[in-house]
């Protein structure tokens, strides 16, 4: 669930969802759950030749198995702080398969 | 008298959307997963959602669950011809059909979004309609054209000892 928590973090910042078909969906962060499925407002498509009604979008669902990359502010990102609960998240896991 | 100052902040959110003022929040707070939440609020609007095998279909959401199975109503399926973009000149081309009702199940929904009735047919302005029957042949042997190279293409990757992800139901 850390990446869960994570993605929690960057609500409401602004995104860019790289989709398995190379597809690039530029909005901002609504929601997101626990399949990393997130919600866009506000989006703008790279490549609109694919899917043309894109323009015409009010806010967009993507299913998280079709995500390929999720590009984000490095600002937003607290790199020690994902390190620590990423060990604590691997120390719980480590204690209960005991 | 006490209630006189909160008039006006109501009436500001019931500005931002008459028909259903924050329904996703309501529901949101409600739902520990919000895989469901997040598409409460496109219900009963006019959705598209773009399947697996890369179909576009355009309809009225009425219905769905926790895995995002959708029950669309009026759908309409929509084919995009892509054209190389050398030919500027040739018109490009889509076709469509009346589907009626529609039941996805949810693993094949690649994305899905509410669209702006205003806005849904300005792009079709540029493009030319022909008949679905035409569309969807030239599309399927495209779509052949496509799974050959691929398949073409991992078998190279193999022999060097790499893989590729691609996989045929996969076409959107």
């Amino acid at each position: 669930m850390l990446f869960f928590s994570f993605f929690k973090t960057l609500v409401d910042q602004e995104v860019t969802v790289e989709l398995k078909n190379d597809i690039e969906i530029k909005g901002t962060l609504k929601s997101v759950d626990q399949f990393l499925n997130l919600k866009l407002d506000n989006i703008s498509c790279a490549n609109e030749s694919k899917y043309p009604h894109l323009k015409s979008v009010k806010n967009l669902f993507i299913r998280g198995s079709t995500v390929r990359y999720v590009h984000m502010n490095a600002n937003s990102v607290d790199c020690t702080l994902l390190q620590d609960a990423s060990r604590r998240e691997a120390m719980v896991q480590a204690q209960t398969s005991k | 008298m006490s209630t006189s100052p909160i008039q006006p902040e109501q009436t500001s959110i019931q500005q931002k959307d008459p028909l259903t003022p924050n329904v996703e929040d309501l529901y949101l707070e409600s739902y520990a997963f919000t895989t469901a939440a997040a598409i409460v609020g496109s219900v009963d609007r006019k959705i598209f959602v773009v399947l697996r095998d890369g179909r576009n279909v355009f309809g009225i959401l009425r219905t769905f669950d926790q895995f995002a199975n959708l029950v669309l109503q009026d759908t309409i399926e929509r084919i995009y011809l892509e054209t190389e973009e050398a030919q500027e000149s040739v018109p490009k081309r889509f076709a469509e059909t009346y589907r009626g009702v529609f039941m996805i199940r949810g693993e094949n929904v690649v994305m899905m979004g509410e669209l702006d009735i205003d806005k849904e047919d300005d792009h079709l302005q540029e493009w030319q309609q022909i008949p679905f029957p035409e569309a969807e042949k030239e599309l399927t042997a495209s779509q052949a054209a496509k799974i050959k190279e691929q398949k073409l293409k991992s078998k190279n990757l193999l022999t060097k000892g790499l893989i590729s992800d691609f996989a045929p139901s996969d076409l959107y």
